[in-house]
């Protein structure tokens, strides 16, 4: 994996490997199965559409803790304004719900392009 | 292996892995993706489970619903749970932690502070495990040491029980190197404390006889076997017996309850340490029992002797059933005796013991072992068989007109455990025994335990016709109740009360007083156990005649007896006892008779006389105690004797009403002063009204009704002085003199001459004067007119007439006349004085 991509886009990948105590495979392993794993993406999108807020409350905050985790950190920054909003049940800032959608695919295929 | 593993909760894959990664080097690792899996791994796995990181939000059970889920199990409760959240707010942390959290850590979070809050938690947790389990173990200790204790002590006393006094003892007598004693003591009539007061008060006895206890003996051992038996070992230095029973005595007398409580100690000497304790105790239970016996002390030290008796009751238990099957115990009679004709009355059945080697063996030595053992019902039934069928023999050959009745004893545990009338009448039905032949006799002492079984026992017996005699009456404490509650026909009196220790010299009175009683009571008594002439004159006395005892005969084996009744004779018992009042219903407070004498409005008595002319009052009402006022101290008027109040002339006349009453149903009435009475009056003059209402042995009752005659006495007396003076001045004046009673038309004229008196009675005396030639003729009319104006008229007066008084012809008398009249002014009386007129 092309670490040097992952920091470029700004991932915080030293401490990303230190919270898996050290494994980088595991890291990038973990990354894999993020970007190749649509559910949590799917779920949000059709609950928006849906305005099932709940399910795209709990789907947002999944991507909270899994971005937070694996140092995915522009996604990290607004998935957390995101949720800052959500959590006041204000739904309406779209902008933003559009900036996160958008977000989360670049983050996909950075971490796809760096794979390759 | 347990707690070696952690679970890990999450619904995210990603950050189940690095959690994984994170704790897979130090645990097991379970992982659940939503809260309803980790609650199936949970309760799977609960005892592997070191702590369990949980994700918030998730699927199908939330972090929370997990969190309470485990709360409500007693096996998931103390499971550290680390909550991992993504949620920022401090929301999330305080609810988490509020519902049972042991910790809150943020996404992302950073390995080694999650690593570290995780072994903390862990450690946290078993350390509260550990301080749980120790203070589990110290509880069990606690309680094992607080059962031990209790196992050990008695709870009353906190002594030792007997098991452990034993044990520590035998231990302890291993190590000794001076002499030891076992001391044995227990309080006499325990059982009355505990009846008389409550149970609390015996065991605050007992608290404080251990109290004393622990105070004397400083060194010692000490036990509560059971009840108010208290046992100490203790070093025999020192030990001065005497003075230890006096301080006892002293202490446990300092308790404030009005009863004498008495000590009684067994002490054993050890000799031989090497003897189990518990025959030590024996021992000195036996120096104990030696004092029960009649030894003259509070306390005994057991000797040889005593183990010998120990031995035997052994050797009793071991042979009683062989016994029996050889027929080894024989039934032995002892006569009972009329005083008064020496014949045979009755016999009382007893069991001796006649062993093929030993001999016969005295009663005393196997009754008491008997009764402990439960044998005796055996025996008692063997002995009814018997003695049942003697008498059946008896009859058949000498006819029913020569029997007399058998005694047989009743054990207290026979009434306890056996159908008492049933088994009886089949024996009286199996001989054909006439059933007032065959009778009872119980122990007073069974009544003083399970006396309802008692009485319905006795009733049935009543019921089905048994004579019931109470033997050994006297010597419990609830005599006077089983008089009053069971149906007994025949008191058996023993002599103990006259024999042996009476300081106070009352065991006489005792013994007449409970004869009386049961005269009354319409009960016979047997005097039993009379050793002694001076017994015998002594219960002839008091009115007792039917005699058991070794003055007139020991038991004797049955041919011995039959032989004795055979020549003896046999004196069909008479009943001396006659009342006129039926079933001696007048000592019923309620009856009739009863409440008639004591709300009778003149005075009443009921007293004896015996045969030396003793008379004794046994009853007054309250009116008689009124007339001769006596406010207090009615009990000394029970205490005369009245005869001795009166004048020989009076005894006589005394006695003579009395003999001609007694024995009929007659009354007869007596006037007696007594001259000297208890009383603020100086004497005091009676009308008797005198009637017999029984007839006892030597003595004889009766009832009077008492008029106090004492004024109209004293003014017929001074009638008889004023009389005498009258006739005294007639005879110096040398005149007559006439009374007319002018109510009678009664004239008593007295007339003097030559200083002789003559008298004379002179019915319808006015017309008698006129007829007679007492008046001369030319005086009669005026005389009569006076005289009848007098009496009519009240009028007083003066006449003379020529009056021939002494046939020695006419002479010139005066005649003075008063008339006396009753409070209506009607004219009673006309006294004449006739005087001479000298020309």
């Amino acid at each position: 994996m092309n670490k040097t991509k992952l920091l470029d886009y700004g991932f915080k990948y030293d401490e990303a490997v230190n919270r898996c105590v050290g494994n980088e495979a595991l890291y990038e392993s973990l990354l894999v199965h993020f970007s190749n794993n649509n559910d949590c993406i799917n779920t949000i999108m059709s609950s928006y559409e849906t305005k099932d807020y709940q399910t795209l409350k709990d789907a947002i905050h999944e991507v909270k803790g899994i971005s937070g985790n694996l140092g995915i950190y522009p996604l990290f920054e607004i998935t957390c304004a995101l949720m800052d909003e959500y959590r006041v049940d204000n739904f309406s800032n779209v902008d933003l719900y559009n900036s996160f959608i958008e977000e989360y695919k670049h983050s996909i295929s950075v971490i796809k392009e760096a794979c390759k | 292996m347990d707690n070696d593993t952690i679970l890990i909760v999450d619904d995210s894959f990603v950050n189940r892995q690095i959690l994984t990664e994170i704790f897979k080097e130090k645990f097991n690792i379970m992982e659940a993706s939503d809260g309803e899996m980790a609650l199936k791994l949970l309760t799977e796995n609960s005892s592997r489970i070191a702590a369990i990181l949980l994700d918030i939000v998730m699927p199908k059970l939330n972090g929370y619903d997990v969190i309470q889920e485990m709360a409500k199990s007693k096996e998931l409760r103390e499971i550290p749970i680390i909550v991992i959240s993504a949620s920022g707010g401090a929301e999330t942390e305080m609810k988490s932690l509020n519902i049972g959290a042991t910790d809150f850590i943020y996404k992302p979070f950073n390995p080694q502070i999650v690593t570290q809050r995780v072994l903390n938690a862990i450690s946290r947790k078993q350390l509260k495990d550990v301080l749980i389990e120790k203070a589990r173990l110290e509880e069990k200790a606690n309680l094992i040491e607080q059962h031990k204790y209790e196992a050990e002590h008695d709870k009353i006393t906190g002594l030792y029980n007997f098991q452990t006094f034993c044990n520590i003892t035998n231990e302890y007598l291993k190590t000794i190197k001076e002499s030891h004693v076992i001391i044995r003591y227990e309080i006499t009539n325990f059982k009355v404390i505990n009846d008389l007061f409550a149970y609390k008060v015996g065991d605050m006895v007992l608290q404080k006889l251990a109290k004393i206890s622990k105070e004397y003996f400083s060194d010692s051992i000490q036990s509560r076997v059971y009840a108010d038996h208290l046992l100490v070992c203790v070093p025999k230095r020192n030990l001065n017996y005497k003075k230890m029973v006096e301080c006892f005595k002293e202490r446990i007398n300092e308790l404030d309850i009005p009863f004498n409580i008495v000590l009684l100690f067994g002490i054993y000497e050890i000799d031989d340490v090497s003897i189990p304790v518990e025959l030590m105790c024996d021992r000195a239970l036996l120096a104990i029992n030696k004092i029960k016996s009649g030894y003259q002390s509070n306390y005994y030290i057991y000797d040889q002797n005593l183990r010998s008796m120990l031995i035997d009751s052994q050797w009793v238990a071991n042979n009683m059933l062989k016994a029996l099957e050889n027929e080894e115990f024989e039934v032995f009679f002892q006569p009972q005796f009329d005083s008064t004709t020496n014949m045979i009355i009755g016999a009382e059945a007893l069991a001796r013991w006649r062993h093929p080697e030993k001999g016969l063996i005295s009663p005393a030595n196997f009754i008491p072992i008997f009764e402990q053992n439960g044998f005796i019902t055996k025996l008692d039934e063997y002995v009814w068989d018997k003695a049942a069928k003697w008498l059946h023999e008896y009859i058949s050959k000498y006819g029913i007109e020569k029997a007399i009745p058998i005694s047989v004893n009743i054990s207290r545990i026979d009434i306890l455990y056996l159908d008492l009338a049933t088994i009886l009448k089949n024996i009286v039905k199996k001989y054909n025994l006439p059933i007032d032949l065959f009778r009872i006799e119980i122990t007073e002492s069974a009544y003083s335990t399970e006396y309802e079984t008692v009485v319905n026992q006795l009733a049935d017996l009543k019921k089905a016709g048994f004579v019931i005699e109470m033997d050994d009456f006297g010597s419990a404490y609830s005599s006077l109740n089983c008089l009053k509650n069971l149906p007994i026909d025949i008191i058996k009196l023993d002599m103990k009360f006259i024999s042996g220790d009476d300081a106070l010299g009352r065991g006489g009175t005792i013994v007449s007083s409970i004869i009386r009683m049961a005269q009354w009571l319409n009960l016979d008594v047997i005097a039993e156990g009379v050793e002694k002439e001076e017994h015998a004159s002594f219960l002839n006395s008091v009115g007792c005649f039917s005699i058991q005892g070794y003055l007139y005969s020991y038991p004797l084996p049955i041919n011995d007896f039959t032989d004795l009744l055979k020549q003896n004779g046999i004196a069909k018992k008479q009943s001396t006892q006659n009342y006129f009042f039926k079933d001696s219903e007048f000592w019923n407070t309620n009856a009739l008779s009863s409440i008639i004498f004591n709300s009778y409005v003149g005075s009443a008595a009921v007293f004896e006389i015996d045969s030396e002319n003793h008379v004794e009052i046994l009853r007054v009402n309250q009116v008689l105690l009124d007339m001769l006022d006596i406010k207090k101290n009615t009990i000394d008027l029970y205490k005369i004797n009245f005869l001795s109040l009166l004048s020989p002339s009076e005894i006589s006349i005394a006695k003579q009403a009395i003999n001609k009453i007694t024995g009929t149903n007659i009354q007869e009435t007596v006037t007696l002063r007594f001259n000297r009475i208890i009383t603020k009056r100086k004497d005091i003059c009676v009308k008797l009204t005198l009637k017999q209402i029984a007839s006892l042995p030597k003595r004889n009752l009766y009832y009077t009704l008492i008029e106090d005659v004492t004024e109209k006495t004293n003014l017929e007396n001074r009638l008889l002085v004023e009389d005498e003076k009258y006739n005294m001045i007639l005879e110096t004046l040398n005149v007559a003199a006439l009374d007319l009673d002018v109510k009678n038309d009664i004239g008593y004229a007295v007339i003097f001459h030559d200083g002789k008196k003559d008298s004379f009675v002179i019915n319808n005396y006015l017309k008698k004067f006129m007829d007679r030639n007492t008046i001369h003729d030319d005086d009669k009319g005026k005389v009569y007119l006076d005289l009848k104006r007098s009496i009519e008229d009240n009028i007083s007066g003066n006449i003379d007439a020529k009056l021939n008084l002494n046939n020695q012809g006419f002479e010139k008398n005066s005649i003075k006349y008063r008339s006396l009249t009753d409070k209506d002014g009607n004219v009673f009386r006309v006294i004449c004085g006739i005087s001479k007129i000298n020309d």
